[in-house]
């Protein structure tokens, strides 16, 4: 019996920090080393994410994974058991060997990342460099969210308080610097929105502005701009905006409503806001700047502005749209939330897959990944990641930072557009 | 040399997610496990807490920690390398005897604190037990009432004195035969109440994590409502319309410090516009509780007003927590119970400084027939779960859902058959108990 061998693998309805219902698991080995993992349901209204395996009925709203624990704790975790948790890929091919539609892509991907951590714990290695190995060695662009709110102009309750935006801080020579930078930017920020709108926000209630306090969003991006002018950061820490249009586009009447102002527009009127962004005001991140279906306007928008241009709604890791999109250079950056590609392995294929074409991937940890994001970040050597880049996330990459000694802040370079990247290859595969 | 011989001890500042730096210590012992802790100041700060150290200065506007963390590397580490880890009560002494009567003072609260509490941890992962039964022992098996956040928000009706986010507002999930039964019926009144807020008001709730475990609770702007009545009102509502009255019930942290004025002994601005004597906060409370369904009231009148929280006590028959008023502090609650203020003393593990002083005052609260309510906000994160179940506390601070939710259904498993929820008897006050009903009645 060896000691890296699963001895047991165990799964439980479980809820998300969000509020969404989730399931979470845990696998031991004979050593005793343990791997824990959460898997939540999603939250946004991606019409081309697919595989994830509901409940039906009322209980949990209709989200519930029970279903996805049975299948887990009868099917999954007798065929696992006694596989050596450190040979990733081999367990991947025996979750494989089951269909994922009926086993539940989040099945699999709980299980398959609970495994992943159990092997780093049993090598004795940060999970990070479980995942890179040496060529793990470089530290993301940090950034820090600064305000959310959909309803504000009219805008659908259901956006998931979009758009969001944040302070991305990428000039600088350390990440440790950057992070400080933000600190400051976020800390002023506060006492702006305190002094100027009148209300005292928090970070964990997701900075929420309510209605009735901007008339536009244009008014938001001049005090962002003023903030980071402020505190003497101009250059060095931008903007980041997910417009996350989908949930602001009407496909009857082909407009967006309640997107930055109360005022209908047509997809170029969004497009040439985008553009406008990019000229006018420190934004160097852009997310789903068009609803889920234009991947030509996509395309136009990452040819016509020198940022970052990230599909999420657009791709949802589905590989049918990745393959279509990337092709086309819809977007320079793919947005990755690691549950929606099956198995780490099958997230690892499809980082690949992107990156391949020039494209560059940017984690995102909002489906229970919690801290584990920054080692998926620092592991797959991503130039950017979604916030927050300080905080408690934060800790983790300065502990990282701590850990290689010679942990290599990739700054300007890490962001994708012509405007930072010397190559106009378009994405650079994040090499440094 | 046993396993939970600490062989090495460190400190480093790090982000606490509250605004200003945290103290955070590791302590490893010889079986190579470590245990690390943070130490964070609060957002409401009473004047009667333990005194931190800060380097002051210009960078993280004076609230660096650096000489704390020195103080832990320099000085309490060294002294400590070399003992076990399992003596909780014996390392303790010692770093409390480092610098005399002043200790925390000289050293940091906040540096004790973390060093305390990370030894207890580095012990538990040593023996290879959960850190609840470290604390607890074989008595550790009681799971808390389901709480999570509903509202927060200060300045609703004007300046107030110095409020931080309050009053904040809860749902207790209490009257079911277990943990999880709790915290589902808990989870569909919170998911009810957040698309209600999402929809009518575009405001959505605070998230909990692993690193901070209140969570839902949203921040509710000056202008939209008149009187805080108006939002009991639309809570009460939210439990009914999901047939969960006198099962699920409110909780409200007034912390009235923040609004009382000491110059015209006043409160002002709480709840509405205006201010308001002792007498008419004390008839504003008690009206309160016989109105709307809350069950557990925090700080309702200020820190030094312990005949007011006696007459509270008495005249609510509901669980009214003191956390201003006993600061974690055993002096302060001795004090209390000689005029019987309260029923429960709030329990900030890192507040007080040590473990052992925290176990000491929880069992002087027991001993007086005081209930004890954990709450994580100096840095516990979501080790305050297993405080809870290790003092088989009957409530805790909002920890029903989310990360700290997970964690309590873990323990739940764990446990099996011997899990025992403390559903409505884990509330103090007369109403939640049939043998006292008699009493209240007749205080009334």
């Amino acid at each position: 019996m060896s000691e890296t061998q699963i001895q047991s693998i165990l799964a439980w309805e479980a809820f998300s920090d969000y509020g969404t219902p989730a399931l979470q698991v845990i696998v031991k080995t004979n050593s005793g080393s343990v791997g824990t993992t959460l898997c939540a349901a999603g939250t946004s209204n991606s019409s081309h994410e697919t595989g994830f395996l509901y409940d039906s009925g009322d209980k949990w709203k209709g989200r519930g994974m029970s279903l996805a624990v049975r299948n887990i704790n009868h099917i999954l975790a007798p065929a696992l058991t006694g596989l050596d948790c450190v040979k990733q890929g081999v367990c991947d091919e025996v979750i494989h060997s089951f269909s994922l539609e009926t086993i539940g892509k989040n099945a699999a991907y709980a299980v398959s990342s609970a495994i992943l951590k159990a092997g780093a714990a049993e090598k004795s290695i940060p999970l990070y460099a479980h995942i890179g190995g040496q060529r793990a060695f470089t530290l993301p662009v940090p950034s820090m969210l600064a305000a959310s709110g959909s309803i504000r102009y009219g805008g659908s309750p259901k956006a998931c308080f979009k758009p969001t935006y944040a302070f991305t801080a990428y000039d600088f020579a350390t990440f440790s610097e950057a992070s400080y930078a933000l600190w400051e930017v976020d800390m002023n920020w506060k006492d702006m929105l305190r002094k100027k709108l009148g209300i005292k926000m928090t970070t964990d209630a997701g900075m929420c502005i309510p209605p009735g306090k901007l008339e536009n969003d244009y008014v938001l991006w001049e005090m962002l701009t003023e903030v980071i002018a402020d505190s003497g950061y101009e250059g060095k820490v931008g903007l980041q905006a997910d417009l996350s249009a989908t949930d602001f586009y009407n496909s009857e009447r082909r407009s967006y409503r309640g997107l930055f102002c109360p005022k209908e527009k047509s997809r170029e009127d969004v497009m040439e806001l985008a553009e406008m962004m990019t000229r006018d005001y420190p934004f160097v991140i852009l997310e789903d700047p068009l609803q889920e279906n234009d991947f030509e306007g996509f395309a136009e928008i990452t040819r016509k502005t020198d940022i970052q241009i990230v599909g999420d709604d657009l791709y949802a890791m589905n590989p049918g749209y990745l393959e279509k999109g990337l092709a086309m250079k819809a977007g320079n950056t793919v947005l990755l939330k690691p549950n929606q590609a099956g198995t780490i392995t099958d997230m690892l294929r499809l980082t690949d897959e992107i990156r391949s074409h020039g494209v560059a991937v940017m984690p995102c940890g909002s489906r229970g990944e919690g801290v584990d994001i920054c080692d998926y970040a620092v592991g797959l050597n991503c130039g950017t990641v979604r916030e927050p880049g300080i905080a408690f996330h934060g800790n983790r990459y300065l502990q990282i930072e701590e850990e290689l000694k010679r942990g290599k802040f990739f700054g300007s370079k890490g962001l994708q557009g012509t405007r930072f990247q010397i190559s106009c290859r378009g994405g650079t595969d994040e090499n440094l | 040399m046993s396993k939970s011989t600490i062989k090495f001890v460190s400190a480093r500042q790090a982000f606490s997610g509250r605004g200003h730096p945290a103290v955070e210590a590791t302590v490893v012992t010889e079986s190579g496990k470590e245990g690390t802790v943070q130490c964070t100041a609060g957002v409401s700060i009473g004047t009667h807490e333990v005194e931190f150290v800060y380097d002051g200065g210009e960078r993280w506007r004076g609230k660096g920690v650096l000489q704390a963390v020195e103080n832990i590397n320099e000085v309490i580490g060294p002294a400590i390398i070399g003992m076990d880890a399992m003596h909780q009560s014996v390392v303790d002494d010692v770093i409390l005897n480092l610098k005399g009567i002043d200790t925390k003072r000289i050293l940091g609260g906040n540096a004790v604190a973390a060093v305390s509490a990370a030894v207890l941890k580095a012990a538990a992962l040593a023996g290879d037990i959960p850190l609840y039964e470290h604390i607890g022992g074989c008595r550790a098996v009681t799971l808390p009432c389901a709480a999570y956040g509903a509202l927060s928000g200060s300045n609703r009706y004007g300046s107030g004195i110095q409020s931080g986010s309050k009053p904040t507002y809860s749902f207790v999930a209490y009257d079911f035969p277990s943990f999880s039964e709790a915290s589902y019926a808990l989870w569909e009144v919170c998911t009810d109440w957040w698309s209600y807020m999402a929809v009518n008001w575009g405001l959505r709730p605070s998230e909990s994590s692993y690193y901070f475990t209140a969570g839902g609770l949203v921040n509710v702007p000056q202008g939209m409502v008149e009187h805080d009545s108006q939002l009991w009102d639309m809570m009460a509502e939210v439990i009914a319309r999901r047939g969960y009255e006198n099962r699920i019930g409110l909780q409200v942290d007034v912390a009235s410090d923040t609004f009382y004025d000491h110059r015209t002994q006043t409160y002002q601005e709480l709840f509405c516009k205006g201010i308001r004597t002792r007498e008419e906060q004390i008839a504003m409370i008690i009206e309160m509780c016989r109105k709307w369904p809350f069950v557990i009231i925090e700080d309702p009148l200020h820190e030094e007003d312990y005949e007011g929280h006696a007459i509270l006590a008495r005249g609510t028959g509901i669980q009214i927590v003191g956390d201003d008023l006993f600061t974690t502090n055993i002096k302060r609650l001795e004090d209390g119970v000689k005029v019987k203020a309260a029923n429960t003393v709030l329990l900030k593990v890192n507040q007080i400084g040590s473990i052992t002083e925290a176990l000491e005052m929880i069992q002087a609260a027991y001993a007086n027939g005081y209930g004890v309510m954990p709450c994580s906000s100096r840095g516990e994160n979501i080790d305050i779960c297993d405080y809870s179940v290790g003092i088989n506390a009957g409530t805790i601070r909002e920890s029903g859902l989310g990360s700290p939710g997970n964690r309590f259904r873990q323990i739940e498993m764990e446990l099996g058959k011997r899990a025992r929820f403390a559903g409505k008897k884990g509330l103090m006050g007369a109403k939640f108990r049939e043998d006292e009903k008699e009493a209240v009645r007749a205080a009334i």
